[in-house]
């Protein structure tokens, strides 16, 4: 599908999407509880496990559902094995370092959104030293009595 | 061109995030500043974008898709991929969007 007009034809679509789109059940049980700490502290052990390429807090905190998809950058993996298989473990090998800082949390209802703050440095395999900050972005569902993510979206530049 | 700046602006919930590569801006910093740029850019550049994705929760939901931009902005060869990410939440059976993220890498 060809498009231009970057701002205003794609906002139209995704609003006009949402609109024509069916919702998800409803969830089940408990609502969900809308604490910030809560996702600070998923936050926290997705960042120390891109630090140490451990793949557990990604098991633990997404949803492996299927269509999940992670982005970064034009990048994307596909799956959450996809992610923690070929994006987390090989990284952690650079040498990564990753802050997070200045988490903002959203609620509504069982969906939750948090926009983070990075900042990242490594080293390539070629021997560049890699030093960016930039965002990201985490959406959460509230699934059986736990806030999980179900789609994540970063990017960032290199610091001048 | 400004009556589409004032659609895409109504689009916009007044307290939206807006993320892009490094940057973050508000509703009134995007107004001011970036929305001009992106609208140039959009001339300029043909993009092709994938089909969006859905997901609806009740009043809140949220949308991607990937894209592909080729061609020429000024002197500046664009060759890009990249996401972009909405949410939006719905008030009074309209649609707002919350939170933009861009990114995008050069395509390799």
């Amino acid at each position: 599908m060809k498009m231009s007009g970057r701002s205003v034809l794609p906002m139209l679509a995704f609003v006009t999407a949402c609109t024509a789109s069916a919702p998800e059940p409803a969830a089940e049980g408990p609502g969900a509880a809308q604490d910030p700490a809560l996702l600070e502290a998923i936050l926290e052990d997705v960042r120390v496990g891109w630090e140490q390429g451990d793949g557990t807090p990604f098991y633990s905190h997404f949803l492996d559902w299927d269509g999940a998809r992670y982005f970064e950058g034009g990048g994307e993996n596909i799956g959450l094995e996809d992610l923690v298989v070929n994006h987390v473990e090989p990284e952690a090998e650079l040498g990564l370092t990753l802050g997070f800082s200045n988490v903002q949390t959203h609620f509504e209802g069982d969906f939750a959104w948090a926009v983070v703050d990075t900042e990242i440095r490594l080293t390539t395999a070629d021997g560049r030293d890699i030093h960016n900050r930039g965002h990201g972005t985490y959406l959460f569902r509230w699934i059986d009595g736990a806030w999980k993510v179900v789609h994540t979206q970063s990017a960032s530049s290199p610091v001048r | 061109m400004s009556g589409d700046s004032t659609t895409a602006l109504s689009l916009l919930a007044e307290d939206v995030t807006i993320l892009e590569s490094g940057g973050v801006e508000d509703k009134e910093h995007y107004r001011s500043g970036h929305l001009a740029g992106d609208m140039r850019f959009a001339a300029a550049v043909p993009r092709e974008r994938s089909d969006i994705r859905v997901t609806v929760l009740g009043d809140v939901a949220w949308a991607w898709s990937t894209n592909t931009a080729q061609g020429q902005m000024g002197e500046r060869e664009v060759n890009s991929r990249g996401a972009e990410l909405m949410v939006l939440a719905r008030t009074n059976d309209r649609w707002m969007i919350r939170a933009i993220h861009w990114s995008s890498r050069a395509a390799r």
